[in-house]
Order: structure tokens, then sequence, then C-alpha cells
């Protein structure tokens, strides 16, 4: 299998703290990985080292055999990966369609000049993204509310809202953060369905899960991230066994 | 508002509006009025023009006015030296603007809320002093008189209707650009920066591009009006590009609402026409001007219009929504994950 994603000894140091260190991380195409462990073990702060939110201090990202340490954000998100965040971070007040077509930015075939004459190329790419859009919220169920506001949604469609919105980027991999954080059981059940249906359309899923249920029944492969450092990688099976995991995050009885 | 009718029976209301505003010098003969009207469009230009900075990307600007200033001196200053007529002259008030607007942009890339705004008040104050003490080039404090009645086209404006007319172009001309922009791929970029930054730029719009071009367009803008400026009151000094003037025009758009093309218009409109009507009560006036400003900010933040564009009025914007069979025939009859589910509205 093609190697989609790798970081290679990524160490991220703010001021005296190491907050994750030396991690090294290898995801497959079309495998959905996931990376656990307790809070503040650096997890998020993993996630933002490879999406360019923060220039980690040591360490390389790979991208589809592409050295991309550093990159700002937008060029990251351009060659191919776009996430979601912990705490949901959607354009509240603009509508769930425009949610989307923000998504679609980089495709976009218009540019300033076309746009502020409203010439034909700027129409074009304007239906095209439309459409676009409207059939990805048909896939999500949420075709039904493309004219309301991001933020008037039920919580679940938020959450389902934003992984719409990283999809529409075009990316190939998707990286969630906590998408079934504030879930009930039938939204997580739905979510996990969702995310197996991701992977059938041709995406390779890195997710950050405290869900164990969704995390044991999804993931391919799992890592284990405790006090910055990675304690265990494996399947489902392997990491319920660990007893280095079991300590510092799973507990007895999983 | 006008909840009850239908779009047909709104446009031609709306269109019955539009051409009594068009052809107001011909019906109204009292001189004043229609210099009045005249200030309404510009500001309303101006305001709009602002609204790209501060309703559209969320970025509060209180330098406006030194865009203004650098266009009405831009324009002045070529039209008196070198005899250019006003089209040339305003194209390069346009061009000496924006390019002030970059230079504004880039601090804009580093700060936000109101720190920025500081800093554009620095800028507004570094310009206004630069137009007060560069004596060879602006005269100062004595300003530029008998500045040229504009030529457009071989068409010699004159009377006040004519200035009306101009305005009402220069206004149809960034209603234009702040429309077409607002409504459409850049548009969306500009709004996601207000809306989230993080978020913007996880999904590909690079932050920096996009402010340092919307303040630009913004600038660009507000130096054609200040061009425009300059030739109507044929005197400019310093003191018209103040900190008063900058807060005056954001007035404006905040009373009409951040972010919506409709309510600078009307926030333009109010606040021309109530410093007039406040005339005999000169020693209140900015009295009730503040309260009014107060009040609306307890009752109604958003402004009277908010976001209302001009289609919401009208009666005519797109619905995208699909009810699920439609949703499921987009996609070609194909089930879809969450056929289980249904998102109440």
């Amino acid at each position: 299998m093609k190697t989609m994603l790798e970081l290679q000894g990524i160490t991220q140091v703010f001021g005296g703290l190491v907050a994750v260190n030396d991690v090294s991380i290898r995801v497959d195409e079309k495998e959905i990985v996931g990376l656990i462990g307790p809070n503040g073990a650096g997890k998020t702060t993993t996630f933002n080292c490879i999406t360019g939110v923060y220039n980690p201090t040591k360490g390389k990202v790979i991208f589809e055999g592409k050295d991309i340490t550093g990159k700002p954000i937008h060029e990251i998100t351009k060659e191919g990966m776009a996430r979601t965040f912990q705490n949901i971070r959607l354009f509240k007040s603009l509508s769930v369609l425009d949610n989307v077509k923000i998504g679609m930015h980089i495709r976009s075939k218009s540019n300033l000049f076309f746009d502020a004459f409203h010439l034909p190329r700027r129409n074009k790419a304007e239906e095209e993204t439309t459409k676009e859009s409207m059939k990805l919220l048909a896939m999500t169920r949420l075709a039904g509310n493309a004219d309301d506001r991001a933020d008037s949604l039920p919580y679940g469609a938020q959450r389902r809202l934003e992984i719409v919105r990283a999809m529409a980027t075009g990316a190939r991999l998707l990286l969630l953060d906590e998408p079934a954080a504030g879930m009930n059981e039938q939204e997580t059940a739905d979510l996990m369905e969702f995310i197996r249906e991701l992977r059938d359309m041709g995406y390779t899923v890195f997710l950050i899960e405290h869900d164990m249920k969704l995390v044991m029944n999804l993931c391919d492969r799992i890592y284990v991230q405790n006090q910055g450092n990675l304690i265990a990688e494996g399947t489902p099976d392997e990491i319920k066994a660990n007893q280095a995991v079991i300590d510092a995050y799973l507990g007895e009885e999983v | 508002m006008k909840k009850g009718l239908s779009p047909k029976v709104r446009i031609i209301i709306f269109a019955v509006l539009l051409l009594a505003i068009v052809i107001l010098p011909v019906y109204i003969k009292n001189q004043y009025i229609v210099r009045i009207a005249t200030l309404c469009v510009m500001y309303s230009a101006l305001a709009l023009s602002l609204n790209l900075i501060t309703g559209f990307m969320g970025q509060v600007s209180l330098g406006h006015a030194a865009f203004m200033g650098i266009g009405a001196y831009t324009s002045a200053i070529l039209s008196d030296r070198f005899g250019w007529s006003f089209v040339p002259t305003m194209l390069c008030a346009v061009l000496v603007a924006a390019i002030f607007g970059i230079l504004l942009g880039i601090p804009a890339l580093k700060l936000s809320g109101s720190y920025l705004a500081i800093v554009t008040l620095g800028f507004c104050e570094v310009v206004r002093l630069t137009e007060l003490n560069w004596m060879s080039l602006t005269r100062g404090p004595m300003g530029m008189t008998g500045i040229k009645k504009p030529l457009v086209f071989g068409i010699q404006i004159k009377s006040n209707g004519g200035y009306y007319w101009l305005a009402l172009i220069l206004l149809a001309i960034v209603l234009f650009f702040v429309m077409n922009i607002s409504n459409s791929h850049v548009g969306r970029a500009i709004m996601s920066v207000r809306e989230d930054e993080v978020a913007a730029s996880a999904m590909g719009v690079n932050i920096r591009y996009y402010k340092v071009m919307t303040f630009t367009i913004s600038a660009a803008l507000a130096g054609m009006m200040g061009a425009f400026y300059a030739h109507y009151m044929r005197f400019i000094d310093p003191s018209a590009f103040n900190f008063e003037q900058s807060t005056s025009i954001l007035s404006m758009v905040i009373l009409g609402g951040l972010g919506g093309v409709p309510g600078s218009i009307l926030g333009a409109v109010i606040l021309s026409v109530l410093p007039e009507l406040l005339r005999d009560l000169s020693s209140l006036r900015m009295l009730i001007y503040g309260l009014v400003i107060a009040v609306m900010m307890i009752f109604r933040p958003q402004g009277i219009m908010g976001r209302t564009t001009f289609a919401q009025i009208l009666g005519i914007q797109k619905k995208h929504a699909l009810n699920p069979e439609e949703a499921t025939q987009l996609l070609g009859g194909e089930a879809t994950p969450f056929d289980k589910e249904e998102v109440e509205a």
C-alpha cells in the first residue's frame, strides 16, 4: 500500500514544555488510523504540526512523498489534506452552502478579475461550485438545510458539515479531531458508518478520538500518545492488550 | 418590511424608486436639496467601500478618510499642475490610494481588533499631518483652492444636477464592484476571514493575500470618491480628511449594517441628512447624533438592515435547499449513509 502521510520524529516545544516528543507516524492510503491518548497528551498539537498551524521544532512531515514541513496552512490544504477541529469551527453566520463553497475555495476557477467584473468564467465557476457543494450536502443529508445558518444546525449535523467542508477542499486525506465529541450514541453510530463510507469513496482518514467504541471498531491501526510520546502502535486488538496503554489511558477491563 | 408583497410588485416599487433617485435634479428645483442628495450619494459610495474591510472582512478601520484624502489631493494636484481632466486624474487617484491601501494592508496581516484600529487611526493622522506640512505640494493648512470643475469625456460638469449625476455614476461603479466581489468566490474568502481565520486558512484561503487585497480595493474606491470630493467642493484642506471623517464613515457602515450593501447606503443617507435636519439645533446636533448611534448599538447592534441584500429586499434570492427526493435525484438515485436520519430544519 502507498504511504500517504509520514511523520518523522516530530517534536514540538513550547518554552520549556515538550508537547510532542519525537513522534513518528505513518498513514497508508485508504486506511483509517486513530490517534488516542489522555487529555493533554499532545494529540491536537501533533495535528497542528501536520496541518501547518505550528512549525514543528524538529522532524519532518512527508505527504505523498513530499516534504511539507513548515509550509503555511493554506498551502498544506492545497497539497490534498484537510482537517476538522476539536471545537467545531464552522463559519457560523454564513449559510451551510456557503461553508461548503468556502471549502471549495482552492478548486474554484474564478479569481478577483473574473469576480469583480462578473464575467462568464465567474458564472461558470460559481455554477460548478454550487452544484458540487450541493452534491456533497445531498450525500450527507444536509441538502435540506443548505440555506440555513451554519450555527442553527443541530450539533451532530454541525460536526458532519465540518467534515463535508473538509471534503470539499478536494482533500484525499482527512484529519478529524475528535469527530464524535459531544455526540449521542445514535449520532456516533451514524458517524462511524459515515467514516466507513468515506473510506469507500477513496478517502484516507486519520482521526483523534476519545470514544473507544468508535476507535476500536473503525480504525485499522491505532497510535497511542501519552505526555508527548508515542507509547504504542498497532491494531485495535493489540492496543487493547498493551499493558503500557492500559496503564496510561485505557485502564483495566476494556 | 414589505413582507406580503410579491417579487413582481417589489421590483416595480424598486424600479420607480430608482427612477425617482436618478431623475431627482429634474423635479427638485431646490439646489440645497440637490447638494445634500449629492453628499448622500458620495457618502454611500464611501461607506460601501469601507464596508468591504469592516463589514465583509470584519476588520475595524479608522483610516478611511486618509484614502479619501489621498485621492482628493492626487486628483487636485494633477489637475492644478498639469491641467489634466477629471477622468485621468481620478484614475491616478484610484491608483495612488490603492498603493497606500497595500501599505496599510500589510500591518493588518499581523494585527486585528483594537490593535488594528489604532494602527489605521495612526495611518490617518500620518497622512493628514503630511498633507498639512508638505507645503510645496499641498499648500498645507491653506488648502487647495479653485480646483477645476470636472470635465468628463468632453462634458463639462457645472450644475448641481451634473455633480449629482456624476456622483451617481461613481456610486454605480462602487456598487458594481462591491456587489460582484461580495457575491462570489473572492467575497466568500473575505467573509471566511471575518468568521474564523484559522478555519479559513485550513480551507486553503490565503489570509494574507485576501487581507491586503481587500484593503487595496477599498482604498482604491475611497480614493475615487476623494477625487470626486475635491472637484465637487473645489476646495480641500487636510481637516476634511481627519479622524472625524473616518469615524463618520464608519458610523454609516455600523448604523446601516455591517456586511450588507443596502445597509451602507441607508446608513450613509441617514447620517448625511440628519446633521442637516438638526442644523437649527446646532448646539444639540452632536448630542443627538451620538444618541442615535448609542441607542442603535443597544437595541440593534447588527445595524438597521444587518446583512440584508438587495435580492432579499426584492424577494428574489435563490433558494438552494433540496427536499430528500430532489437530493436523491441529484446523486443519481444513490442511497446515502444518512438515509435513516432526518435533520430537522
